[in-house]
């Protein structure tokens, strides 16, 4: 509740600050069209933004500035800006472009700035479609943000009707796609309508900069709303043909908190379970030829999960050894082994491996995500490339007859979502020489530990057979056994 | 050591029973493999326990090296054999030979008996051949596929199997010697079963395969291979058996990973002694008493809240700071090792040390039982509104269900709730006689997905305002709506702890002023206070009776 209404103290100031800003500090870019879509199916608010901009002043333009409420951007994931060219069906999407975020003076703090290098500068007249893809998580709100096993998952979005930019715009709508069509409320402006699941607002004409209509839709989500507190990824290469992976998952449902019982009865109800809130599944789609899959926590192996696979991809649809309500947690450990030859590749005398950043589990959100890449002992001049930041930082794993380690990358990054999801190359320096040093190793020590035996065994170390004190103990032993044995008769006849 | 335990007897006497079946079978290796036992003394020699499936061997060990006579005899029946040349002169000879040393060994023994030197046989031996004494069955399943499997390892199986079956059914110490051969026939019995299974279902699939290789042209003749009705019953029941097997051993531990990850670090759970290791090792959470505790009275602790009113047990387990309670409960399964069954013992402990908890209040003809004819303190005490809570009551549904749960045997639609016909204890076989139980002070947090496990938390005080009003007035209003306060002062500035059922205060909701149950009630009250008690009030419309003794703390 707190949360909410320091949200709408923060839109009231949003509000104020916009009317106060009237310079026009930007350059003279007009955005001739904006469609936005926002798909808030999942627990994560996906926003897809097609932008038509046009330059209307005199000089050309290099840089075009993106701004979201800052209440929003605090949640923001993922941000990607591509452009594309040509109209109708030849529009083609072009590589995405670099995306900085921005502190332009005299702006006021309730709003984040990113500003976008263009690809090449928009002379005057000209224009460019830009197509946004932005994610943001924890903007669903749960409310009421405690339910019982009763009550249906409400969760509400706030946002604004019209695009807040420091651009003029000539037209936009938005439209929101919901889960499904319970909704609960939305903010009935001008132009809105309901269709189904969807929810559209606009077309609005001829807004001014920093033009602001906050809006509040409440509706049901049936997702799951899966975190992952902290996920540790490792991937250990082998390169005896194997890429080992295995992934720590500290899971917890985001969603409202349960509160009161838990009946298990209301549960299992055939007819009308109870509890809908809660989620018992979640799909993992793991590279395709994964093998030897596992999937256990602290006690032991889990045996709940199902695996299906075919030459595309390889589903785990694994379920927690307990249903997750609102605020529960549970902790697994998934793994699985992969191919070398589909990961590792070699390019200039280097070899790289490309592999997936992100968690393969479907919409889930990871708080904090650390990557450990483990690379076998004796890699050298190892570097890594990602298609976004992460915090890089390098460590010595010791596992079985290691000498000098081997050395791990480890990235980390907070927030991660599905999007993440790409493909980050790890080069480094290997000569397959060392790959024999372990089989060598194991082969020297056998050696030196039998080769003093068999000297042992073999060699004769009694001065001399012939020696005075050799026959003596010869004929001693041979008294001690005759008298053990008389004495031994003797007892079997006494008893 | 073997010699002061009597386990040793046993192996002794196995030993060359097995020999004696090898050496028949003349498979030497196992013979001398079994001849390594370390020799330990006479003494046993001497014991009349050492018993004669062989005597023979045994009178003449007197003579000679124990273990070594076997060899020497069959070696010399070995050579008997080539010297003899003739089958049936053999057999003649191998008859007189065995008829004679039995004789021998029988008089040996009766000379030996007689002149005290073997000493007699004591009654210990004699029970240990009483057939009445056994209390347990046999497994019979692995014994009859071992003796199926038929080579000689799998003799010495049985042979063992059986004995030490035999008389650990007789003397329970022995258990002890029969655990190994336990261990062994359940792999022999799994082993077979899982590989039995597995063929079938290797079986089954291989079928379709060939059919399908044939191509178009033959497929009537593939689909007559396929045609076998009772190959996909016997293949779906296979799997169903070894998925089953597997998901049963899998659930028991679930509760543990979710209260390790669903309840504060710092947590105390209560439960009965047996499940707080598991608590403790898998759960990570601190608990009252766990499986090494020793001291009777700290078992006791635990014992009494659980045979205690639920108002009573509430006060117990705040003084204990309890945060969750964990009960198991085996009748929707039918578990039979549940906190039901376990009851007595909380009963027997927590009566041994606070006598306030009595064993005959739970008990009906001196056995405990949960159907009709319970006790009603049983019915009413903590444990057992834990367990079978929920189970037992179920709020209004529909009855027009079409498909069933497993739980719902039948059931009717009546105005106040739902009146359940069949609500069966399966692990008892009786039907559970209270239905609507609530529990006040205790809610449900986690139910296994079995039932087995339940998890309770315990709430934390209500607010005590209106009952302080209520007692100020002493005009008693309804109370079967909320719980009575746990600590208040009346006006005359006491401190009255623990309300109903407790010591002091007895409250009594919805019973009528002049019941017969009340004035039983007061009647003990009475008798257990030496008279030393008064009435407060009695209330008017709801018939609710508070009567406090004497004793009040202050």
């Amino acid at each position: 509740m707190k949360k909410n209404s320091s949200v709408v103290v923060d839109l009231l100031l949003l509000l104020l600050a916009i009317t106060v800003l009237a310079t026009p500090a930007f350059s003279d870019l007009v955005l001739s069209k904006v469609e936005r879509r926002i798909d808030v199916t999942s627990q994560i608010a996906r926003v897809t933004k097609t932008l038509k901009v046009v330059n209307s002043g005199s000089e050309s333009v290099s840089e075009f500035t993106l701004t979201f409420p800052k209440f929003l951007s605090n949640n923001l994931a993922y941000l990607s800006v591509s452009h594309s060219e040509g109209k109708g069906k030849a529009k083609r999407s072009l590589a995405n472009l670099s995306v900085k975020e921005a502190h332009p003076k005299g702006m006021p703090d309730l709003i984040s700035f990113y500003s976008v290098s263009l690809p090449k500068p928009l002379s005057k007249g000209d224009t460019l479609t830009l197509e946004v893809v932005a994610a943001f998580t924890n903007v669903l709100q749960p409310f009421p943000e405690k339910i019982t096993q009763r009550d249906i998952h409400l969760v509400m979005l706030q946002e604004s009707a019209q695009y807040l930019s420091p651009y003029v715009v000539e037209s936009q709508s938005l439209s929101i796609k919901l889960p499904n069509a319970r909704i609960e409320s939305y903010t009935k402006l001008e132009n809105s309508k309901v269709q189904g699941s969807e929810i559209k607002y606009g077309p609005y004409k001829n807004l001014a900069q920093y033009s602001y209509a906050p809006i509040v839709v409440h509706f049901e989500s049936k997702a799951a709303f899966a975190v992952a507190e902290r996920l540790v990824r490792e991937i250990e290469v082998s390169h005896w043909g194997n890429v080992q992976v295995t992934e720590h998952y500290n899971l917890v449902h985001r969603g409202a908190q349960l509160k009161g019982e838990f009946s298990r009865l209301e549960y299992q109800d055939r007819p009308n379970p109870q509890g809908v809130s809660a989620f018992r599944h979640l799909l993992a789609r793991l590279p395709p030829r994964a093998h030897s899959i596992y999937y256990r926590d602290d006690i032991g192996n889990i045996s709940t999960s199902q695996m299906q696979s075919d030459s595309k991809k390889t589903e785990l649809l694994i379920e927690p050894r307990f249903p997750l309500f609102g605020g529960w947690k549970t902790f697994f450990t998934i793994g699985y082994g992969l191919p070398l030859s589909d990961f590792l590749f070699a390019s200039e005398g280097k070899r790289f491996l490309d592999i997936s950043f992100g968690s393969p589990m479907i919409d889930l959100v990871t708080e904090k995500l650390i990557v450990q890449v483990v690379l076998p002992e004796g890699s050298k001049d190892i570097s890594v490339t990602t298609p976004f930041a992460v915090k890089q930082s390098h460590e010595i794993k010791y596992s079985h007859l290691d000498i000098a380690g081997r050395p791990v990358v480890v990235l980390e990054k907070n927030n991660v979502v599905p999007d993440h999801n790409q493909k980050i190359q790890v080069y480094y320096k290997f000569s397959n020489i060392n790959l024999l040093s372990e089989p060598l190793m194991l082969i020297t020590g056998f050696f030196v530990l039998f080769i003093p035996c068999i000297i042992y065994t073999r060699a004769d170390f009694s001065i001399s057979k012939s020696s005075a004190a050799y026959l003596a103990k010869l004929q001693w032993d041979e008294v001690h056994w005759n008298l053990v044995s008389s004495t031994n008769t003797c007892n079997l006849l006494i008893v | 050591m073997v010699s002061s335990w009597g386990g040793y007897v046993f192996i002794i006497n196995l030993v060359p029973l097995y020999i004696a079946y090898n050496s028949l079978c003349i498979s030497w290796g196992c013979c001398l493999l079994a001849m390594q036992i370390r020799f330990v003394g006479f003494q046993h020699v001497q014991s009349g326990e050492h018993m004669g499936v062989f005597l023979l061997m045994q009178v003449s060990s007197l003579s000679t090296h124990l273990f070594l006579l076997p060899v020497e005899v069959f070696y010399f029946l070995d050579w008997m054999k080539y010297q003899l040349n003739d089958i049936k002169l053999f057999q003649t000879f191998l008859r007189i030979t065995v008829t004679s040393a039995i004789l021998v060994g029988g008089i040996a023994l009766g000379v030996g008996t007689a002149s005290g030197y073997i000493s007699p046989w004591t009654r210990r031996f004699y029970s240990l051949l009483d057939p009445l004494m056994q209390r347990i069955t046999f497994p019979l399943l692995p014994l009859f596929l071992s003796i199926s499997l038929r080579h000689d390892a799998t003799i010495f199986i049985v042979m063992y199997g059986l004995t030490s079956l035999y008389f650990a059914g007789v003397m329970v110490r022995l258990i002890l010697v029969a655990i190994p051969e336990i261990c062994l026939i359940s792999a022999i019995a799994v082993s077979a079963t899982v590989k039995h299974l597995t063929s079938l279902l290797r079986a089954e699939q291989k079928v379709p395969q060939t059919g399908s290789s044939k191509g178009p042209g033959s497929s009537k003749a593939s689909s007559k291979v396929t045609l076998d009705p009772t190959q996909p019953f016997q293949r779906n029941g296979a799997i169903a058996l070894l998925v089953g097997v597997f998901y049963l051993l899998s659930r028991y531990a679930i509760h543990c990973t979710w209260l390790r990850q669903n309840t504060p670090t710092d947590a105390k759970f209560m439960s009965w002694w047996d499940y707080e290791y598991q608590i403790t090792a898998m759960g990570n959470k601190t608990v009252i008493v766990d499986n090494n505790t020793w001291n009777n009275t700290h078992i006791a602790t635990v014992g009494r809240p659980m045979s205690s009113y639920e108002d009573e047990a509430y006060d117990i387990m705040r003084s204990l700071d309890v945060n969750y309670v964990l009960v198991v409960f085996g009748g929707v399964t039918g578990y039979s090792s549940d906190d039901i069954n376990k009851f007595l013992w909380m009963v027997r402990i927590g009566g041994g040390v606070d006598p306030v908890v009595k064993e005959p209040d739970n008990l009906v003809n001196g056995e405990l039982c949960v159907d009709k004819g319970a006790s009603p303190k049983m019915l009413n005490c903590l444990m057992f509104g834990e367990l079978v809570t929920e189970y037992g009551s179920q709020p209004g549904t529909s009855t027009t269900k079409s498909e069933c749960h497993v739980l719902y045997v039948s059931m009717c639609q009546k105005k106040l709730g739902c009146e359940i016909v069949g609500r069966y204890d399966r692990a008892r076989g009786v039907e559970i006689e209270k239905k609507y139980i609530k529990l006040k002070q205790l809610e449900e947090t986690y139910i296994t997905s079995n039932w087995i496990v339940r998890i309770y938390r315990v709430k934390p005080p209500t607010n005590r305002k209106p009952h302080l009003n209520f007692l100020k007035g002493l005009g008693l209003e309804d109370h079967d709506q909320r719980p009575l306060p746990q600590c208040l002062e009346d006006r005359f500035g006491r401190r009255i702890c623990a309300s109903s059922g407790s010591h002091d205060l007895l409250h009594l909701g919805g019973v009528k002023a002049d019941s017969a149950e009340l004035q039983e009630d007061m009647r003990t009250v009475k008798k257990a206070r030496n008279g030393s008690f008064r009435s407060l009030g009695l209330s008017k419309p709801s018939g609710l009776a508070i009567i406090v003794s004497k004793t009040l703390k202050h």
